[in-house]
């Protein structure tokens, strides 16, 4: 399993350095194009000059247009999206701003359930891409994944998301495959006052979040905010509703205390609860084994609590400690608890003139409950399972415009034993404007308790002769990881501030992709009627060759207009091994879109309103379960747009359309279980205050 | 459609309030950096250089590191001004600062990795270090712009001011949150 970082959540761009050479050996230099970006916002320039030093001292100021515009000196395909992106991006759910991320495939299931991933394989159930919020993994160790209903973080608490594209084990460690995701929140001496934001809409029916926050004495500040939302149920044509409705509520808190000159103590926690609605198709072996599609409830619960302590050295040199307690309960298809224990330590240097070194070292305990209600359940109730790592990263300063940095992930999983991530980045910048990087890495992904321990009767059908055959998954206590050799080519240019071009190229191999082996058949008399079982156990009998490159930009067309173009695309080819029977594992590649394009326009009208616009294309996907074709999801393009008005500082209104070009489409086509429902044209308004 | 009732008579008042508050936004908040520009203007009004600082030219010489769209607006902010019968001139900066004649030298945030280095590169005794990220004053930065409660502050080594070969207002030292080193 990954290990949470100390990822900096305090929203300094010295820190987004820092955080950035822990991003598996990411060094971000981040060129702030302060006023090109936004000034027309503050039309018409007074002259500050006229002002006298107290009457500028009292003068408010805005640092949100602070764009993150070129990551230099990163020795990966690092994207970062800032508060005023995701302020002016209109979106409401943390799955659906990542969409706004070139790289990332974004697909919606339900109105509850998503399917994202980088780099391709794709789905609910995507176990490839590591994301962790203020340091705190979200992943669930039952299938090496995220539930992205239970991930509701206000957006409003969100200071940046780093999307790194390609792995990152050497220093997030297992899972992070293809890509890792972080989330970082405002710091609470950035949340001061009160804010409320209501909104309601043709889908987003109720969006509620209000947050207070303040100081105590000199040293400590906190907030803490509350949020509830219902989301309507989607309709297919013809006005039948999709059954996917949802609500929810979460609440929570940061502290951060300055215990010293030199130390910084947080404290975070957070609860949340949901009641969700989907349709499944399952086979009900308390029922004859008969495949039925009925309406089913979804409800999650969950706690968090976190504490970091940052440490600086009289010489510099920094060390954090980083402690988290999670709680996941969650009702869907059955009763699931996972509760996570995680300590984890890093130290940053310098050694001589030319070495930067960060290491660290981990320890996680994860314990799973799970009791099965249809037809998924475990070989047994409950499941534990540790987690050790240590790690080391040095950057090199070879020469004045070239950085090596190199270095490994060493860990000890209970499902795999010993496991090791190495990686190395070459970074030539002969100037702030442009950089040139190659990048070799190893990463895993390891087992979870669905492909070791599980039990999945996935379908029933009648036999030629009569009777009944059932055909189960079965889970392989000597499932291995999933392993990536990955090498990749990038190259950054800015161009007189106002144009700023990314494009990255990768190879990947993947070795040991999970394949499910049938076995002998066999008669079972219990449950009844009694049925043929075809068994079939999850071994890692395929690899992967995969190719791709992406593109984007960031083109300042005018001081009040910016346009971001962004291209992907991805060649996957999934070969399985001469000893596989496990056709279907070949056909996975079928889940992610050949192409992605997107378009991004933000436009500052007069008058403080804000005109943004996007507009997303997807290629088409020909989706398959156990080697059969679903229905297949065409090409389309998705356009939202948001209008924005600023009235002082205290108030914003919003309305945002979203799906404009059709009233409803597939994003996603059906799972083993679930059923997928129809995306709708919708449109929501917003108010936001601040006091 | 009824459930685009609620939405739309939300449109329609946010519509309204549009129409009704068409020029209210001409009290926005400032950009962060418009402001900062401002700060290294109005800072040359507090700091009395010797004669002998403006031996290469009269100008005073503004220089900054890292951040060129920063540059840009200073030289939109100071442009035609005069302090002390002293024009101005404001010139990027790559990487050293030897033999410049920088009056002040502003280190943005994007070079705060090796400002440390930068700062002890300054051989210039009239140079006023301005920088804007948590460890500039301990690097031996003199002034530090830090932003709290969304408004820009001023922070002053006072050691390393006592050093400069130029008068620091003592107007300004009341003004800063003066640290001490």
């Amino acid at each position: 399993m990954p290990e949470p970082k100390r990822n900096a959540a305090d929203g300094q761009w010295t820190k987004i350095w820092r955080s950035g050479k822990q991003c598996g050996g990411v060094i971000v230099a981040i060129l702030v194009l302060a006023t090109t970006l936004r000034a027309g916002g503050t039309d018409p320039a007074p002259d500050l000059t006229q002002l006298s030093l107290e009457d500028l001292m009292r003068v408010k100021v805005t640092s949100v247009s602070r764009k993150a515009q070129l990551l230099t000196k990163a020795g990966a395909a690092v994207f970062v999206i800032t508060r005023e992106d995701i302020r002016r991006s209109g979106m409401t759910k943390l799955p659906e701003l990542l969409r706004t991320v070139p790289g990332v495939d974004v697909a919606r299931i339900t109105a509850n359930s998503w399917a994202v991933s980088i780099r391709g394989f794709n789905d609910r159930y995507s176990t490839k891409v590591l994301v962790l919020i203020d340091g705190r993994t979200i992943f669930t160790q039952e299938f090496s994944g995220v539930f992205w209903d239970q991930q509701t973080v206000p957006l409003e608490e969100i200071e940046r998301i780093e999307v790194i594209r390609g792995p990152g084990g050497t220093v997030w460690g297992a899972n992070a495959v293809n890509g890792v995701i972080n989330i970082i929140t405002m710091k609470s001496q950035d949340t001061k006052g009160a804010l409320v934001s209501l909104g309601t809409g043709s889908q987003e029916s109720a969006q509620g979040y209000a947050r207070a926050g303040g100081a105590i004495g000199e040293k400590a500040t906190y907030r803490f905010y509350g949020k509830y939302f219902n989301t309507e149920s989607s309709n297919w044509n013809g006005g039948r509703s999709a059954g996917d409705g949802w609500n929810g509520n979460q609440f929570g808190f940061r502290t951060d205390w300055q215990l010293s000159a030199n130390d910084v103590l947080t404290v975070q926690a957070d609860a949340f609860h949901s009641n969700e609605g989907q349709t499944l198709t399952a086979v009900v072996p308390k029922q004859g084994f008969q495949t039925l599609t009925f309406g089913d409830r979804i409800e999650a619960r969950t706690k968090n609590v976190l504490a970091k302590w940052n440490h600086t050295f009289a010489n510099g040199s920094e060390s954090s400690l980083n402690v988290f307690y999670n709680d996941a309960a969650r009702v869907d298809q059955g009763s699931d608890d996972q509760d996570t224990a995680d300590v984890d330590f890093q130290y940053h240097f310098r050694s001589g003139e030319r070495q930067d070194i960060v290491t660290g070292f981990g320890y996680r305990h994860t314990k799973l409950f799970y009791e099965g209600y249809y037809s998924y359940g475990y070989n047994a109730p409950s499941f534990e399972s540790n987690l050790v790592n240590g790690f080391i990263q040095d950057e090199v300063t070879l020469s004045a415009t070239l950085t090596l940095t190199v270095g490994t992930k060493l860990e000890r999983n209970s499902f795999t034993g010993f496991e090791y991530e190495p990686s190395a980045q070459l970074v030539w910048a002969p100037n702030e404007r442009q950089s040139l990087w190659v990048s070799a890495a190893r990463a895993i992904r390891q087992p979870s308790w669905f492909y070791a321990n599980s039990i999945l009767d996935a379908a029933s059908f009648p036999l030629d002769g009569g009777g009944l055959g059932v055909f189960r998954l079965l889970g392989n206590s000597n499932n291995q990881a999933e392993k990536l050799i990955d090498f990749e080519i990038g190259y950054r240019k800015q161009i007189k501030n106002r144009l700023t071009l990314d494009l990255t190229a990768f190879r990947s191999y993947y070795h040991g992709i999970v394949t499910s082996e049938n076995g002998a058949p066999f008669f079972e008399l219990d449950p009844g009627p009694p049925h043929l079982v075809i068994p079939s156990t999850w071994e890692n009998r395929a690899r992967a060759r995969n190719y791709g490159a992406e593109a984007f930009a960031t083109w300042q067309a005018t001081r009040r207009w910016r346009l971001s173009p962004g291209f992907s695309y991805l060649q996957m080819k999934v070969i399985r091994d001469a000893s596989s029977t496990d056709a279907g594992v070949e056909l996975v590649t079928g889940s992610s879109p050949k192409y992605q394009a997107r378009l991004h326009s933000t436009i500052d009208l007069l008058g403080n309103l804000e005109w943004d616009s996007a507009a997303y294309y997807v290629s088409g996907l020909t989706p398959s379960i156990g080697g059969i074709h679903t229905d297949p999801i065409g090409r389309y393009t998705r356009v939202d747009t948001r209008l924005g008005w600023r009235f002082k500082e205290h108030m914003e209104f919003s309305l945002v359309g979203q799906n404009l070009l059709a009233p409803r489409r597939l994003e996603f086509s059906r799972l083993e279980q679930q059923n997928a429902t129809p995306v709708q044209r919708s449109i929501t308004g917003n108010v936001t205050w601040r006091f | 459609m009824a459930v685009l009732t609620g939405p739309l008579k939300l449109a329609l008042t946010i519509g309204v309030f549009a129409a009704v508050f068409p020029a209210a936004g001409k009290d926005v908040t400032l950009e962060e950096y418009q402001v900062k520009a401002a700060f290294l203007y109005n800072f040359t009004k507090f700091v009395e250089w010797p004669p002998e600082a403006f031996t290469q030219s009269d100008r005073i010489n503004i220089c900054i590191l890292g951040n060129n769209s920063f540059a840009a607006l200073v030289e939109e902010t100071v442009a035609g001004k005069e302090v002390g019968n002293h024009g101005f001139n404001v010139q990027k900066v790559a990487a050293s600062t030897q033999g410049r004649g920088c009056h002040i030298l502003f280190i943005s945030k994007t070079d705060s990795k090796r400002q440390a280095a930068l700062l002890g590169d300054i051989q210039d005794p009239y140079a006023l270090a301005v920088g804007e990220s948590d460890e500039f004053l301990a690097n031996g930065g003199v002034i530090n712009l830090t932003l709290k409660d969304a408004r820009v502050r001023i922070e002053i080594n006072q050691r390393a001011a006592v050093r400069l070969r130029c008068r620091i207002s003592s107007k300004l030292f009341t003004l800063a949150n003066a640290i001490r080193k």
